[in-house]
């Protein structure tokens, strides 16, 4: 009897154990994420969940250095044609896949071809520009590829995710299960996956770079963003993705645990439809501009953890105005320009929001605010799918939306492209911006080089787009992460899709 | 018997056919583009040209369903998710483990614990144990589950530390969710189980049984239990039909990648096939949980099983 009782102790303190943490040496990461991947096929898909766990697994022909400059990494180095169309790109000897294939330039061929297959429509906004018939395979390590225009922003676009390079050998293999079984360069290589829960993977030892510290890294999903910060707090994690805002303080509180606020390039916004009255009179668009107290959103919706917008986009994208002074908030000076455009006793308008908490408390923060000066804002709520199937009609009026243009890369042009261009209006242009000298600028700013040139066409694009007002901007979101204070070495400022590779513990 | 069970089988075509029916023109009724939601909100229009064209979502409304019946019937293929572009079938496969084993532990959770407790109540009606019981199975039903769910990481996890707070991945990660999902049948299984035996132990043949002299836990368990037991099957039968459907809350507040998330992953999503593929496979499961449910009958019941000779 009492042996019996002993083994059931025993057992007890068994079960008690394999879920607590190891107190050996440390070099399993676990991160939750508050996506899964829908795929870890990288050229069928462009959502952020599944980008940020095929970062972790695949290469890009460029990498970005922390100050976001373009540096080699499966190309050892490159050259450019004189009309900036025409790249020849020289491999790095030796990178193996994971299947144990070494890459060579076929894999290059064989990937960036199918970027640009039926199959990717859904990074085909990234890969048209490369010019489907222009490929020459010099020798195994050498490769060429034009794109259809010039394009400046090319080899930053292509730290994206969308331009991953596969095994041809796997891909061919794995069919149709491909994306559940990815082959990459990267320093860790595929275990498992159980979909919806986790992905498993574990250090590659043929990996061509820096050895990295970690053996295993588990990528969880936890959707639940309560839930993401109780697995912090009960230690079954290491490291969460944007915990809620209601919960930072309490992090903030706990010892064991930092907290790292990033600035974001999020900008959530509230759009005009252009096209009607009276959003078509820029003395309306002033008027309600200033009628915002954008520190108050920020402070209510975010419980601060975000920043009063300032300008079309961020710091984060390249060539930014930075310090750009706050807008003010003039609720007389509203009225006024409301009465010079002739609308002294306020208009009713209908604003349109997804139903996600934060674009709806926005809109009703916004809702108060045009009380103040005249304006009777209804607020009607969409399905996010019926909500962006709404806004192609151009019957709408005012909407909420958030813009982070970082994909693929944080530049104006990607920035400024989908959304004011005229060529877009009616898909991702909403406030449907037809304006000759903007799409000037964004088209002679693409084809340019990096350079001091290209700076000053953008800033002025910058400014012109404040100039014409067919965005209000609200507030910039902060990047958020928690992690337990002895997790170092990872990079979570320079981009959305975090790379946790380079995470060691102290 | 053989043949009542072909006839049933047979039975479910014309069940599968209109709920394939109804879900299709749901979809198509329903507001959103998928390939606006697969591509992404901001993708060109040459792209979703591209996509639509590839699904053959251009094509009519009857078109498209007579092409889904055409293929699922001929080729036995309900379609690949437009988001992984993996046939549904083994999106299905990869979850549907999961919401057996989530479903099967709560079932049975709730069967262990609600048939003894609904007995006692029934047997001892009126006593202090019975009010508590009734009390406890009345928040059992009124308390939603992602509530109780909360309160339960809360306490066990976050306060105590025993068990973890999401995933299901080991046993000790699958008490919670379980108990969780758990807690509404229970509360049902309960309280139908009580009623039920209330019911019969009034019966002629239960004083009979005592009036012989049978022992008191004989009469209870096999006399009075046997013959109520035809009510409560249907309950555990209904309830686990709707469980093996995904527990869609319970899942999302513990994590657990079961169909539920799969279904509501991809009702957002748009992913068509996936949701056509999951809500046929739900049909299909209560129907032949109601089949199983039909011959369970027959077992408990003599009288019944005299009628399918």
């Amino acid at each position: 009897m009492t042996k019996k009782i002993l083994l059931l102790l025993l057992s007890c303190c068994f079960l008690a154990a394999s879920h607590l943490p190891s107190l050996a040496a440390q070099d399993v990461l676990t991160v939750a994420c508050v996506y899964d991947a829908k795929t870890l096929d990288p050229h069928i898909t462009n959502d952020t969940g599944s980008h940020l766990m095929m970062r972790q697994i695949y290469e890009k022909l460029v990498d970005f250095d922390e100050n976001l400059n373009v540096v080699p990494n499966l190309a050892e180095s490159w050259e450019i044609s004189e009309d900036g169309k025409t790249y020849t790109f020289h491999l790095r000897r030796g990178v193996k896949f994971h299947n144990g294939e070494e890459m060579k330039a076929s894999d290059v061929f064989f990937s960036f071809k199918r970027m640009l297959s039926p199959e990717a429509a859904a990074i085909h906004a990234y890969s048209k520009v490369i010019d489907p018939d222009s490929f020459k395979i010099i020798d195994d390590y050498t490769i060429v590829m034009s794109t259809k225009e010039p394009l400046g922003a090319f080899l930053a676009s292509m730290n994206h995710g969308f331009a991953s390079i596969v095994s041809e050998k796997a891909v061919t293999e794995a069919g149709q299960d491909y994306g559940v079984n990815p082959v990459g360069t990267g320093a860790f290589k595929f275990v498992s996956w159980a979909k919806g829960d986790r992905l498993t993977l574990e250090r590659f030892d043929e990996y061509h770079g820096v050895k990295p510290a970690l053996s295993k890294m588990i990528l969880r999903a936890v959707t639940e963003s309560t839930s993401r910060t109780i697995e912090l707090e009960s230690g079954a994690v290491d490291i969460v993705q944007d915990p809620p805002g209601s919960d930072v303080n309490r992090l903030e509180g706990n010892s064991g645990l930092k907290v790292m606020r990033m600035p974001g390039q999020l900008v959530y916004h509230m759009g005009f439809n252009l096209d009607k009255a009276p959003y078509d009179n820029i003395k309306v668009r002033q008027a309600m501009n200033i009628a915002v107290n954008r520190p108050g959103m920020a402070k209510v919706v975010y419980r601060g953890n975000a920043t009063p917008a300032t300008g079309p986009w961020t710091e984060a994208v390249k060539y930014a105005v930075t310090d750009a002074p706050q807008i003010a908030y003039d609720i007389e000076r509203a009225k006024q320009l409301l009465k010079e455009a002739g609308y002294e006793n306020g208009f009713k308008a209908v604003i349109w929001v997804p139903d996600r908490k934060e674009q709806g408390d926005m809109a009703t923060i916004l809702q108060s605010e045009y009380k103040k000066i005249g304006i009777d804002m209804e607020i009607k709520v969409y399905e996010w799918g019926a909500y962006i199937e709404a806004l192609k009609d151009p019957e709408h009026e005012l909407y909420i939306m958030g813009w982070s243009g970082g994909a693929p890369a944080p530049d104006p042009y990607f920035f400024a492209g989908p959304k004011f261009h005229s060529s877009v209006v009616g898909s991702s242009n909403r406030c449907r911006l037809n304006d000759k000298t903007v799409d000037s600028l964004i088209d002679r700013g693409a084809a340019m080089k990096d350079g001091p040139e290209r700076e000053k066409i953008y800033k002025e694009l910058y400014v012109k787009i404040e100039e014409l007002l067919p965005w209000i901007v609200l507030v910039n979101p902060d990047q958020i992460f928690a992690a337990k204070k002895s997790v170092e070495g990872v990079d979570y400022g320079s981009s959305s899709i975090t790379y946790y590779g380079n995470a060691y513990f102290k | 018997m053989f043949r009542y069970i072909l006839k049933r089988l047979l039975a479910l075509i014309p069940v599968l056919i209109g709920v394939s029916f109804f879900i299709f023109s749901l979809l198509a009724l329903t507001p959103g583009d998928p390939a606006n939601i697969v591509l992404g909100a901001d993708a060109d229009e040459a792209a979703i040209k591209i996509f639509r064209t590839e699904q053959g979502l251009d094509d009519p409304f009857l078109v498209r369903y007579a092409r889904f019946v055409y293929r699922a019937v001929a080729h036995g293929d309900i379609g690949r998710s437009y988001a992984t572009h993996r046939p549904v079938a083994a999106e299905i496969v990869t979850v549907f483990p999961t919401t057996v084993k989530l479903a099967s532990l709560a079932v049975l959770t709730a069967v262990v614990i609600g048939i003894p407790f609904g007995i006692i109540s029934a047997v001892k009606q009126y006593s202090v144990l019975d009010s508590v019981t009734m009390i406890l199975a009345m928040v059992g039903v009124s308390m939603p589950n992602f509530w109780i769910g909360v309160l339960l990481i809360l306490f066990f996890s976050v306060h105590l530390g025993w068990f973890p707070s999401s995933g299901f991945d080991t046993l000790s990660a699958m008490i919670l969710p379980s108990v969780t999902l758990a807690s509404n049948t229970l509360a049902i299984i309960t309280r139908m189980t009580r009623s039920s035996m209330l019911e019969v132990i009034k019966s002629d043949y239960i004083r009979t049984a005592r009036a012989k002299g049978q022992r008191e836990s004989v009469v209870i368990w096999k006399h009075a239990l046997g013959n109520a037991l035809i009510p409560i099957i249907t309950v555990v039968g209904i309830q686990f039909g709707h469980l093996l459907g995904g527990a869609i809350l319970t899942e999302s507040i513990f994590s657990v990648p079961g169909l539920g998330r799969l279904m509501v992953d991809g009702i957002k999503s748009r992913d068509y096939p996936v949701v056509q593929g999951g809500v046929l496979y739900i049909a299909l499961m209560f129907a032949l949980i109601n089949l199983l449910v039909d011959l369970l009958y027959a077992w408990v019941d003599p009288r019944i099983r005299m009628r399918y000779r």
